[in-house]
């Protein structure tokens, strides 16, 4: 298996097998279109740690793709989706960075990892504990913001709720 | 501590003879006694002190020290001083000058090192209860070049002077009582780490001669040889050995004159005389230990003993370097290579134990031996006993508190046999080595360093922050423990989580360049929380290099408590912005049944989860409400991804999710009202709109028609719920006995499997059975129609 060397924005090197690589679908390309004998792909939109925690993704999943003898394909799933847990429990800023990655380097198991992680902050929160949670303003005018609420009363009973209380 | 003793010094130290806690048990009672002494002065720009500073004797009664050109000891006795306790406002000490001359008076001044010697300056033993000194004074090292240079020395490396002298001299008076001199040989006098002193018994090691002086200081005031030991062992072994030698000479030459004898042994007859053939004295006795304890063991003698003569060399060519007595008859040498200057710690050498008694060697040992480190661990005072001029002073321990933490320079926790190697450098013992003087405390006074030597000073005992570091995240929750030790690898309690974790996890908190740094003068007050509501600390957002130091800066208040079994940390800004998390002690503190004290513990690996949950669910907002408020630029989150992103990223939320969210802000609701996300979401619920709804893409129109049709699915649902829990009549012929668990069950059917038929009989004996309202059972039926489902 061929190694060739990532370079981020900030010149670091990692060194990674082709394989692992070229979950990316943007490194893909670049390899193809590139000549056959280069070994570098500069990475010009992603920082080191980022592109660091990139890898460690692409190559636990290359790695577990090819145990396919030893393992049943449930059993691979489970374990995946296990390992997947624990590698997106990061901090808001790491998330955001590592979804721009993501998507910058097209890896579409990681994005969609990513999004889910995404989802996560955001699910069960009331309207206010978004806007404090993620440093948004309410910048809706009064019979708008009026309208908006009316139309999704529904879905803020238990806000409602608790205001009651 | 002071309010309950008397404030009078004479009574404190009655109490200390009196109810001190018995020898042994612990050193501070000493330690008490002074650390209650408070100077009560400062002097500043004394004067230049000229004379060599040598040693305080016993609690500082005498000052020895020795003048500029090394030849007269000089003895200032001490004046006194004033004492005042802390709160002690009567004891009023006379205003004195600050002058040395003014606490310190010459006692007398002798001139003690004659002709070309000079005394050394830090060489000086106390003996006979502080009735006499022991002085050296030696000449320069003699040149290579020079006549008396001993040639046959087996140490190479060594100086050579051409003569040491030791002095005995009254403290009292100041007399010279004997002299002791030892010529061509070097004795390692600095820190008196070449002689020892046992009571009365002083032992002076000779590099070069390999011999060990004994000598008795009697109180009389005289210094007595009593026994030499090193190339012999005892004192008639020098003449059986030259005995032996004259008759071997004898024979060889008989031997060479009688007949022509073979050309070979002329030539060892020859190299007889040179002497290097035997081995001698102690060297003598380590190898027959050594050979005997080899032979003696029963496993493979053989190979044991092939073993040795394998490293015979090695061990007959061993050299003393240091010697310790350990009691009177015993000694601890340590011997080593040749070429060595001096033992070294990281080096190997070996630990032999002899007794001049009987002249043998009972003893030997590596410095990296486990048997022998666990003996000095646990007799401890037994190996520094009589390094003491001070009784109590035996409790005082050499060894450093923190020999089992790794050197801060090397990443790299120190091996078994580094720690082994550490701890048995402190044998041999140096004689009177540590210093029991108040005066060099340094928490006491403070004086210059560069005038005494750091071998006098005071050790003190410090007591070094131990750091934690999650082994699963290194970078991730790093947290020092000042005073209480929490080892994280399995535990820590509820109150050490509080006051620790929470407060490091929150300095250690770094997004970028946003950073809560605890605010310094909030710091000093938080000295004394009140102890019912937890603390409270304030923080602000870190300066960063661009701002102006005169902007304002928002603080926020962050308070914990540990309350009903959970954490709650809560934070508010100034202008009342709050954002709080509560953290159930059950989710990461565990009791461990196993453990005799049920205390409740934290495991290591739920920290980084914790660490999470606090960042996101508690810092991340007060962050954002804190740069509002100094109008900087919030850290990057959600808000800064391109629409696509967020699309992908709320394509997994759910529709309650999702119309709460698109009340959040403008740019939310344009982005959470898209028919991408909500046409999926009604086509599942609701099945696929006809196009007689008229919805149309753009307008939010899908979200509006999810609305509607929840809310009318809702109230449908109110509806019946209520008809369901309407009164009804009772069924006819129910007893008070009779359960029935639906009401479209037949009356008094009870068991069986009646609640299995399947649904045509149901509806039947539904209309028989259930009242006036007849279909009202069918309400109730929603939530179990997939069982029927299944079963039709």
């Amino acid at each position: 298996m061929r190694s060739i060397i990532l370079r981020s924005c900030d010149g670091a090197d990692h060194v990674v097998a082709q394989e692992a690589a070229c979950l990316s679908k943007t490194v893909q390309s670049l390899l193809e279109e590139l000549e056959e004998s280069t070994l570098v792909v500069p990475l010009p939109n992603v920082c080191d740690c980022t592109l660091r925690k990139v890898l460690q993704y692409c190559t636990q999943h290359t790695a577990l793709q090819r145990r396919v003898t030893d393992i049943s394909d449930e059993l691979r799933t489970r374990e995946m989706e296990a390992w997947d847990k624990r590698y997106i429990m990061v901090s808001t800023d790491e998330l955001y960075h590592l979804v721009m990655a993501a998507h910058y380097l097209n890896v579409p198991g990681l994005l969609e990892l990513c999004c889910e992680g995404i989802a996560n902050l955001i699910r069960g929160k009331s309207p206010e504990h978004v806007r404090q949670c993620f440093g948004l303003v309410k910048n809706f005018e009064a019979p708008e913001e009026e309208n908006i609420r009316r139309t999704n009363l529904w879905a803020l009973v238990d806000e409602k709720e608790q205001a009651k209380k | 501590m002071l309010a309950k003793q008397p404030l009078n010094l004479l009574h404190r130290l009655r109490n200390r003879q009196l109810y001190s806690f018995a020898t042994g048990t612990s050193v501070s009672s000493v330690r008490r006694y002074y650390e209650s002494l408070g100077p009560q002065a400062v002097a500043t720009d004394t004067e230049t002190f000229k004379d060599h500073f040598c040693k305080f004797v016993g609690q500082g009664e005498f000052l020895v020290c020795f003048d500029a050109l090394l030849h007269d000891l000089v003895v200032y006795r001490c004046l006194g001083y004033g004492v005042s306790l802390p709160g002690d406002s009567e004891s009023q000490a006379p205003s004195r000058e600050l002058r040395f001359d003014s606490f310190f008076q010459v006692h007398y001044r002798r001139l003690v090192a004659h002709g070309a010697e000079s005394l050394i300056k830090d060489f000086c033993l106390v003996a006979h209860g502080e009735q006499y000194l022991i002085l050296a004074s030696s000449t320069v090292p003699l040149s290579s070049t020079d006549a008396a240079y001993p040639r046959d020395s087996v140490v190479q490396n060594v100086p050579v002077y051409a003569s040491t002298t030791f002095h005995l001299v009254r403290l009292e008076d100041g007399t010279v009582c004997d002299r002791y001199s030892i010529s061509n040989d070097c004795i390692h006098l600095s820190n008196n780490s070449g002689v020892y002193l046992h009571d009365d018994l002083l032992a002076i090691l000779t590099i070069h001669g390999q011999a060990v002086h004994l000598l008795q200081v009697l109180p009389g005031g005289r210094m007595v040889k009593v026994q030499q030991f090193g190339r012999h062992c005892w004192d008639d072994d020098e003449l059986n050995l030259s005995e032996q030698a004259h008759a071997e000479q004898l024979w060889r030459s008989s031997q060479a004159r009688s007949a022509a004898a073979p050309e070979q042994e002329v030539h060892s007859a020859a190299a007889a005389p040179e002497g290097s053939a035997l081995v001698e004295g102690i060297t003598q006795r380590i190898l027959a230990f050594l050979f005997l304890e080899r032979y003696r063991d029963g496993r493979a003698p053989s190979d044991a003993l092939r073993r040795f003569f394998y490293s015979f060399e090695a061990y007959a060519t061993l050299v003393i370097w240091k010697v310790q007595f350990l009691d009177r008859s015993r000694l601890l040498l340590s011997m080593g290579l040749r070429n060595a200057t001096q033992v070294r710690s990281n080096s190997a050498y070996f630990l032999v134990v002899y007794d001049r008694d009987s002249g043998q060697v009972v003893g030997f040992y590596d410095n990296k031996n486990e048997a022998l480190l666990g003996l000095y661990l646990k007799h401890t005072p037994y190996f520094h006993a009589a390094c003491m001029s001070q009784p109590w002073a035996r409790f005082l321990t050499p060894c450093p508190a923190s020999l089992h933490l790794p050197d801060p320079q090397s990443p790299q926790p120190w091996s078994q046999s580094q720690v082994v190697r550490r701890i048995l450098a402190n044998v041999p013992a140096t004689a009177q080595a540590l210093c029991t003087s108040p005066f060099l405390d340094a928490n006491l006074f403070s004086y210059d360093d560069k005038l005494i030597s750091a071998t006098l000073k005071m050790r003190g005992y410090t007591e070094q922050p131990l750091k934690f570091v999650s082994r699963a995240h290194p970078a991730a929750s790093r947290f020092k423990s000042s005073s209480i030790p929490i080892r994280l690898d399995d535990d820590c309690t509820l109150e050490q989580l509080q006051s620790q974790i929470v407060q490091e996890l929150l300095k250690a908190n770094n997004l970028g360049d946003f950073t809560l740094s605890l605010n310094k003068k909030e710091e000093s007050n938080d000295a004394a929380p009140p102890p019912t509501i937890g603390s409270e600390l304030q923080y602000v957002l870190r300066t960063l290099p661009g701002d102006e130091p005169s902007a304002m800066r928002a603080p926020c208040t962050v308070k914990y408590v540990t309350f009903g079994g959970s954490l709650v940390v809560w934070g508010s800004t100034a202008s009342g912005r709050m954002s709080h998390i509560s953290i159930a002690a059950v989710d990461y503190i565990h009791s461990q049944p196993g453990k005799s004290g049920s205390e409740p513990r934290l495991s290591a690996r739920d920290l980084s989860g914790l660490y999470m949950r606090l960042k996101d669910g508690f810092i991340h907002p007060i962050l954002i409400a804190l740069c509002a408020e100094e109008g900087r630029q919030p850290p990057p989150s959600l808000q800064l991804l391109p629409t696509e992103l967020k699309l992908l990223c709320l394509r997994h939320l759910q529709a309650r999710d999702l119309a709460a969210l698109a009340c959040a802000s403008r740019d939310l609701r344009h982005v959470a009202s898209s028919e991408v996300l909500w046409e999926p979401l009604l086509v599942a619920e609701f099945g696929a709109p006809s196009p007689a709804d008229g919805l149309l893409p753009g307008t939010g129109a899908f979200m509006h028609a999810f609305g509607a049709r929840w809310t009318e699915r809702e109230r449908r649902r109110r509806q019946r719920r209520r008809m369901a829990h309407e009164p009804r009549l009772p069924y006819p012929g129910t007893g008070p006995h009779l359960v029935v668990p639906h009401s479209y069950f037949p009356a008094g059917a009870v068991g069986g499997d009646f609640d299995r038929l399947p649904h045509p009989f149901l509806g039947f004996s539904g209309t028989r059975g259930s009242g006036p309202f007849g279909g009202a059972g069918f309400g109730l039926a929603a939530p179990r129609r997939p069982r029927w489902k299944n079963l039709s």
